[in-house]
């Protein structure tokens, strides 16, 4: 028997699964893109750039990528700024605490989005629980307006996608040398300067590596989004949603998604040859 | 070491570093236990013992990365047991080196001095001199993962001393050196701890180490100090069965003391009588210990009693072997000379200097 049979075998299954459910409509949609659509004929199957066309021209589509890769670098930037010292913070409790704190932090993760975000929904809507609180105590006299906010978007995505930034941050706080902290207090470093110059820089692999599933997720990002930004508050997997569902222009929505997908990639990728290029040379 | 009267005049001082009765407990386990120690300015001090006898955790406490359970530590007559050890200005060399991996071999030896606010011209200045003492100026523009074992411990060494602390602390730091550069890093961590004149304390568990650099040798055993004394003086005068095995190997017999001269004890030991100096009570049970290079092996019937070769080792610069006798068996270090010597089987005699037995104290 050849030897190379096996291991395709073994592979068969998944490879079919990933072909049929990852690659075939990824290519179909792919050539949808390049179609074009009119209310009373519907999908016609002539190729051209126009639908790219249309969202690079029009200032509507920019607002909507504008305000996607907005919130993104905020969600990012606000997980690093909470995800790091929580990850910290973590690796110096007690086993016990830390199982606790752990059980906390990834609680999010085991909960349905969709749940989640309802979740958020009751907390900040008009009659939900914050601004009930807020009057009855007589703070406020009309409800603070939070739902349909890009603030309340952003609060509930780095909600989510704080644990990754933990996760990835705990991961190179494992394999810091604790005595290097102390070598740092011993030739007189104050704690806070030890943990700025000697623990912080060490771990930036870790927070770039984190900030690196938080800005894709968050880009991609389409549940949190519907529901806490609602259909004003457009961001660019919800745009294509719509065009899909509600215009029914599925070329358009197909070049959307298709543009997001690209953007994604050029991003995710030109940050990770940076930050190996930066990094190689100083860590294993 | 100072000249005798030096030392004199020095007794009366107060020692620079004194550990006075500190014990550490982790819950219910003692790893250190009143543990004094006192140290001169300048001096080169060793705490040699085996694994997991507390010889790190008494370097921690006098770092102050640990606090001690009971009693105090004194550098220079001031209290520094609570004292952070960020406000203790000392040096550490890490047995793991603990350098900085994310800045240069100059940044690392410069972090010290930006702590204390020296100006970046002396800063620079400074790094570089001290670099220069242990020999890696080439080096100054590298990150740690650039160079090797011996390379990076001679950074940590140099970021240390550039502070130019009141005490030096290095915890194992050769251990993970092979052989050839231990011994010359040895040699030359001698010599820079003598040129700039720094109290120091090394752990280590390697006694031949602790006896080439120290001025005096602290044994610990089971988080207690077992012998203090100079390496020529506890080597001969090891004191009890544990300092002496640990220090270099020992033969040891079981035997009673039959008789009491002066200055002087018969001693039965499997019923060959050894005259011994020192004293003990009559009848006592004692433990006598030999150095295997303190006997002399010759003919058959000549020496003190007979014993039968079992093995026999060339080593290079000298013979090991294992005889057998009445005694038990034990070892023999013979120099190599050049001439031939007894081999395996043979039946040789056994002989030494009677000064050269000593009588262990019972543990
Ligand atoms: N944080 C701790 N908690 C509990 N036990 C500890 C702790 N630190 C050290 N010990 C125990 O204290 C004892 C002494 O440890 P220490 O590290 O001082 O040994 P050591 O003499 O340096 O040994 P080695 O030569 O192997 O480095 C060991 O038995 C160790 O298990
Ligand atoms: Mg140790």
């Amino acid at each position: 028997m050849n030897r190379l049979l096996p291991p395709y075998l073994l592979n068969g299954p998944a490879l079919i699964i990933f072909v049929v459910m990852l690659v075939v409509p990824m290519v179909m949609t792919f050539i949808l893109s390049f179609n074009s659509f009119d209310f009373y004929g519907g999908i016609k199957p002539d190729y051209g750039w126009h639908n790219y066309l249309e969202v690079v021209q029009d200032s509507y589509f920019h607002e909507i990528f504008l305000r996607t890769y907005g919130i993104a670098i905020a969600v990012t930037f606000l997980c690093a700024l909470i995800g790091a010292p929580e990850a910290y913070i973590l690796s110096r409790m007690s086993k016990t605490w830390r199982s606790l704190c752990l059980l906390a932090i990834l609680g999010p993760l085991l909960i349905s989005v969709i749940v989640r975000t309802l979740g958020w929904a009751l907390l900040i809507g008009n009659n939900g629980v914050v601004n009930e609180i807020l009057i009855g105590i007589g703070i406020i006299e009309t409800p603070l307006k939070m739902m349909f906010t890009t603030g309340s978007v952003i609060v509930a995505l780095v909600h989510v996608l704080v644990p990754f930034m933990v996760l990835s941050v705990w991961t190179t706080l494992q394999k810091l040398d604790p005595q290097v902290e102390n070598a740092a207090l011993s030739l007189g470093a104050s704690h806070f300067t030890t943990l700025r110059r000697v623990v912080l820089p060490q771990v930036m692999p870790g927070v770039l590596a984190g900030s690196l599933i938080v800005f894709a997720l968050t880009a991609s990002a389409f549940a949190t989004p519907s529901i806490l930004g609602g259909r004003r508050l457009k961001v660019v997997a919800t745009t294509a949603y719509d065009e899909y569902l509600n215009t029914l222009n599925w070329p358009l929505g197909a070049s959307i998604a298709v543009i997001l997908l690209i953007a994604n990639v050029v991003v995710v990728m030109s940050y990770n040859r940076y930050v190996e290029k930066k990094y190689a040379a100083v860590f294993d | 070491m100072p000249p005798f009267f030096l030392k004199l005049n020095l007794v009366n001082q107060m020692s620079f570093l004194s550990l006075k009765n500190i014990s550490k407990r982790f819950g219910d386990f003692v790893a250190v236990e009143d543990f004094n120690l006192e140290v001169d300015k300048g001096e080169f001090i060793s705490l040699l013992g085996p694994s997991g006898c507390g010889k790190t955790t008494t370097l921690n406490m006098i770092a102050g990365f640990e606090e001690p359970t009971t009693g105090a530590i004194q550098i220079d007559g001031r209290d520094m047991t609570h004292v952070s050890p960020n406000a203790r200005d000392i040096g550490i060399v890490f047995q793991s080196y603990a350098l900085f991996p994310h800045m240069t071999v100059a940044e690392n030896v410069g972090f010290g001095l930006e702590m204390r606010k020296v100006g970046k011209q002396e800063r620079r200045e400074r790094v570089m001199e001290t670099l220069e003492l242990v020999g890696l100026t080439e080096f100054a523009e590298r990150v740690p993962k650039a160079l090797s074992g011996g390379q990076r411990q001679r950074v940590a060494l140099a970021r240390a001393i550039v502070i130019r602390p009141q005490l030096l602390l290095l915890d194992e730091p050769l251990s993970a050196l092979d052989a050839k550069i231990r011994e010359s890093m040895q040699v030359e961590l001698r010599n820079i701890q003598r040129t700039v004149g720094i109290t120091t304390i090394l752990v280590t568990h390697d006694q031949a180490e602790a006896m080439a650099m120290s001025d005096r040798i602290a044994v610990m055993n089971m988080g207690r100090m077992a012998r203090l004394g100079e390496p020529f003086e506890i080597y001969e005068k090891p004191g009890d069965s544990f300092t002496s095995n640990f220090l270099g190997s020992t033969n040891i017999f079981d035997g009673e003391v039959q008789d009491e001269l002066e200055g002087q004890v018969l001693v039965n030991c499997s019923d060959i009588g050894l005259h011994i100096p020192g004293s003990a009570a009559k009848g006592a049970r004692v433990s006598v210990a030999i150095r295997p290079e303190k006997v002399g092996l010759v003919q058959a019937g000549k020496g003190i009693f007979n014993a039968k070769v079992r093995t026999r080792i060339f080593l290079g610069t000298c013979w090991a072997y294992q005889v057998e006798s009445d005694l038990g068996s034990f070892n023999v270090t013979l120099q190599n000379t050049g001439h031939s010597v007894a081999g395996e089987g043979e039946t040789v005699g056994v002989t030494w200097h009677d000064d050269a037995v000593r009588i262990l104290a019972e543990r």
